[in-house]
């Protein structure tokens, strides 16, 4: 009989380190996940509606920067009265507009449609209407639009 | 050592004899023999609310309840942070068994009679958990902000101005305007994540201090009961906690397997303009809507509001001394009955207003989901 | 005192009179009889600016007698002919100070002399050429922008047609009478028409409108250039551009056609190409792998919107590899212009961006599929460990109540 008891003691002892092992790993599949979710995202999180575009000294006056967000391209020009933005998608036949550096304008790579980048309006070219605008602003240096 | 010293350390401030008797009693607490695998439905309700508390402290984390946000929240969720979607699909899907092992840990006590003397109050804070459960799904569906949230609450919220004289104020009260918007939104947030959570909590307390002083119910008539004593039955400490260890893991894998492999999805984001087509509450709500369109409306509401009033009363109602189900056929009848109709009109709800091809016939179902035969042009 | 009376009443009928008709239609002779003209040219540019009948019919209109009101000798003219039509609009139209303040452009006469119907006219003595109020109408003239105006861009082509599609009169001068029904069928003829696209071309957009003339061969890359503006820079870059200015390659209706331009299509270079090169040409072999390219890009473009669209079907969220899709589109549709230099170099650059973008939407996607599946996966070992969890849980229990 006794031996008996310790042959079952050695086999539940076997099934103790299982179930402690177990509910360890258990505890650390339930915290590990979590902390990992609580990391920090180097990825810009929704503030509101605002798009951080970045520091106000990455775009001198008369450059421009496209940055692509949420499923919307958006070109933010640097103009000598302020920060503008606008929908980079040419209302013609949805090309995306880029910065013409040398005219100083907004201009569409497919058809040669130049918009102005005070207002987003149309200077010449193909497309029927302006570029819808962003509202923008700085604030403590860093350009946030608005979409 | 170093545990021996903060033994004694503890030892000099706190009477640890009592507190280690105290602790020893409700772990060796002796249950009835004829606890089952029925009686870890309580557990698993508590399981899932601890887990629903958790998921929800998670989300919140990145949630935003505002019109703007909500739903951008949720899917920054859902696809940024690590496991983020797996975060809320368990909350997600913890909320609807949530409500399923509620109703079902219900169902077990009024059928195994568990709610007679002395154990009343139980009942009636437990009726009262499964109401608030119910209220947790409510606001919670709203809070992504998606068209099937907007427009279920907007269906919901219309019921409570169908009550007479005071519906409009209710509804509009609830709304926090005359439409579903960012204030509904704000009200139902804090319902959900503030005062129901606290609240439900405290109740669970009760609910748990009254199993604990006034013991598991057994089948023996009113007044009849034994009280168990030390050794007898089974311990709750190591049988009974190993049992509800096993199925605290079901309920994690199912939890899982059902957010991996049946996740819910987003849709789009809700839209005030657009109403789609046969808007219908979250399932646990079918049974009630689908009555509410059989009935003029106030009696329908008399009726909806008669229900969980009904279920509160009960244990005064039916005073009973039997508590095993062959013994009290009247009662039985009339929970199986009610759970029939439940059934039939949760699945006329589903029916309503959908297609759907039985036996290679193809149907339309109406608002009342009657079905109607369609035929088509057969060309020739 | 009675002076004064006489007065006030003289003024208010002259204040009433004053609001039915204005002074100098009300002192016009010509109106008096003319009734049913005046009717004609109420809403006219002409009657707002106070110009009536004899204006341009010339005679007397002070006069209350018709015999003296229609005095040839005093300058009446009657009907004008065609040549004196010309004639009298440009009386005022062609006077710089007269126009000056309406903002009208005052060389549409010297245009009109310049034209085919103008030479017709006044070189060859045609009758039955275009002249102003063939196409401006006469008594009812109103501006161009009026939507009612013949000349109005949703008109004109219906206005040159009258004339153009008449088989007879076209026969005559040796023309094509089909040429208003080949514009209606083409490109722009559709967006003109069923789209109501003013901005697309039609007949004076091309030919000029007073100066209607056929463009010349060297002319045609100028007269599509004005829209087709990007089209037109890489064509000059293009080894035919030499050909074009010698005028001995009508470049973009080679391919395209004139009035009846269809949809621009790849087949081109399997059709049109041949038409001056022959088979082992170097410059077909060249055609041929630009042609590649372009068909490349196209299938990409597609199969790059087939992926994304088919992710947002199955669940995943889409929106960055649908702004990159986005700019694969754009890549594609420059394409278009950018194919006309038929410099292999500048395009299998554009090629290689593409393809660049192209691919980062299928790793993107691939990813996230990746991800999904791994998700299984995990739940495979998940249930692993559950079971074991479960089995190790209720042999325990057992041991318990075997222990009892």
């Amino acid at each position: 009989m006794p031996e008996e008891k310790e042959i079952r003691l050695g086999h539940r002892d076997f099934l103790g380190w299982i179930l402690k092992g177990g509910i360890a790993v258990t505890l650390v599949g339930f915290i590990f996940p979590a902390i990992t979710y609580l990391l920090p995202l180097t990825h810009q999180a929704p503030v509101g509606s605002m798009i951080d575009v970045g520091m106000e000294g990455d775009i001198p006056i008369g450059t421009a920067k496209k940055i692509i967000s949420g499923g919307k391209v958006i070109l933010v020009v640097h103009m000598a009265s302020g920060f503008k933005a606008f929908s980079a998608i040419c209302t013609h036949l949805g090309c995306i507009v880029d910065w013409d550096d040398k005219k100083h304008r907004i201009a569409c790579p497919c058809h040669a449609g130049f918009f102005n980048p005070e207002d987003g309006t149309v200077i010449s070219g193909p497309p029927p209407k302006p570029l819808l605008s962003y509202s923008i602003k700085v604030v403590n240096g860093r350009v946030m639009v608005t979409v | 050592m170093s545990k021996d010293k903060i033994i004694t350390w503890l030892g000099e401030r706190f009477d640890l004899g009592k507190i280690q008797e105290l602790i020893g009693k409700q772990v060796n607490k002796p249950l009835p023999k004829n606890i089952g695998w029925l009686h870890t439905l309580g557990s698993m309700s508590l399981f899932l609310f601890v887990s629903q508390v958790i998921t929800g402290i998670l989300l919140l984390i990145y949630y935003r309840a505002t019109v703007n946000e909500a739903f951008e929240s949720i899917k920054f969720i859902m696809t940024k942070p690590y496991l983020g979607w797996l975060y809320r699909q368990v909350h997600a899907w913890g909320a609807n068994l949530m409500i399923m092992v509620v109703f079902l840990h219900m169902l077990r006590t009024f059928f195994m009679g568990s709610f007679k003397k002395p154990r009343e109050l139980t009942w009636v804070l437990g009726v009262f958990l499964f109401i608030f459960t119910l209220i947790f799904g409510f606001t919670g569906y709203l809070l992504p902000w998606n068209q099937l949230a907007y427009w279920a609450t907007t269906v919901g919220t219309e019921i409570a101005g169908a009550v007479p004289i005071i519906g409009e104020w209710i509804k509009v009260f609830l709304r926090g305007g005359t439409s579903v918007g960012g204030e509904t939104l704000s009200r139902f947030f804090v319902v959900h994540v503030i005062i129901l959570p606290w609240l439900v909590f405290f109740m669970i307390g009760v609910h748990l201090l009254l199993v604990r002083m006034q013991g598991i119910s057994t089948m023996e008539r009113v007044d009849e009961e034994k009280k168990l004593q030390m050794g007898e039955g089974t311990p709750f400490f190591p049988h009974h906690i190993l049992k509800e260890g096993i199925v605290f893991y079901l309920l994690i894998g199912i939890l899982i397997t059902l957010s991996i492999l049946m996740p819910f999805e987003l849709g789009e984001k809700a839209d005030p303009l657009q109403t789609p087509h046969a808007i219908k509450p979250e399932w646990y709500f079918l049974p009630m809507y689908q009555v509410l369109k059989y009935l003029p409306k106030l009696l329908g509401i008399l009726i909806l509001g008669i229900a969980p009033l009904l279920l509160i009363v009960w244990p005064f109602l039916d005073k009973t001394k039997a508590r095993h189900p062959g013994k009290r056929p009247v009662s039985v009848g009339i929970g199986i009955t009610m759970v029939i109709l439940i059934i039939i009109f949760g699945l006329l709800g589903y029916w309503a207003e959908s297609k759907r091809i039985i036996f290679g016939k193809e149907y339309e179902f109406d608002v009342y989901g009657k079905p109607h035969r369609i035929f088509h042009e057969t060309k020739k | 005192m009675n002076t004064k009376i006489r007065f006030v009443i003289f003024m208010l009928f002259f204040w009433t009179a004053n609001s039915f008709f204005a002074p100098s239609a009300m002192s016009n002779s010509c109106l008096k009889c003319h009734v049913d003209y005046f009717e004609d040219m109420k809403a006219s540019v002409h009657s707002k600016e106070e110009i009536f009948c004899d204006s341009c019919h010339g005679g007397n209109a002070t006069q209350k007698l018709q015999k003296d009101a229609h005095d040839v000798q005093k300058g009446y003219v009657g009907v004008p002919d065609k040549k004196m039509v010309a004639n009298i609009c440009g009386k005022c139209h062609a006077d710089v100070e007269r126009m000056n303040f309406f903002g009208i452009p005052t060389d549409q006469l010297a245009q009109y002399k310049t034209s085919h119907h103008g030479r017709g006219l006044f070189q060859k003595g045609m009758n039955d050429v275009a002249v102003c109020s063939d196409c401006h109408s006469y008594h009812d003239v109103v501006k161009v922008n009026d939507p009612t105006a013949p000349v109005h861009p949703l008109n004109v082509t219906k206005t040159c047609e009258q004339c153009h599609g008449n088989e007879k009169l076209m026969n005559r001068h040796n023309l094509p009478f089909d040429i208003p029904e080949k514009y209606k069928n083409s490109v722009h003829g559709k967006a003109l028409m069923e789209k109501g696209d003013t901005a697309s071309a039609q007949c004076v957009s091309c030919h000029g409108s007073h100066g209607a003339n056929p463009p010349q061969v060297n002319k045609i890359v100028s007269v599509c250039g004005k829209c087709h503006i990007n089209e037109r820079k890489f064509i000059l870059e293009s080894v035919h551009a030499k050909l074009v200015m010698a005028g001995k390659f009508p470049e973009c209706i080679a391919c395209h056609r004139n009035h009846d331009v269809g949809p621009a299509n790849l087949e081109f270079y399997e059709l049109m190409c041949l038409k001056c090169h022959q088979k082992t040409d170097s410059a077909l072999i060249q055609g041929e792998r630009i042609l590649t390219l372009l068909k490349d890009s196209e299938r990409m473009m597609k199969s790059s919107a087939l992926l994304v669209r088919q992710a947002g079907i199955d669940g995943f969220f889409i929106e960055d590899e649908e702004a990159i899709l986005e700019e694969v589109k754009t890549k594609t549709i420059e394409f278009r212009p950018l194919q006309h230099t038929l410099d292999f170099e500048k395009i299998s650059k554009l090629h290689v961006e593409l393809k660049a973008k192209n691919d980062e939407i299928d790793s993107l996607l691939k990813r996230k599929r990746k991800d999904r599946h791994a998700r299984k996966l995990a739940l495979v070992f998940i249930w692993i460990f559950i079971s074991i969890m479960i089995l190790t849980l209720w042999k325990r229990y057992k041991q318990y109540t075997r222990l009892k």
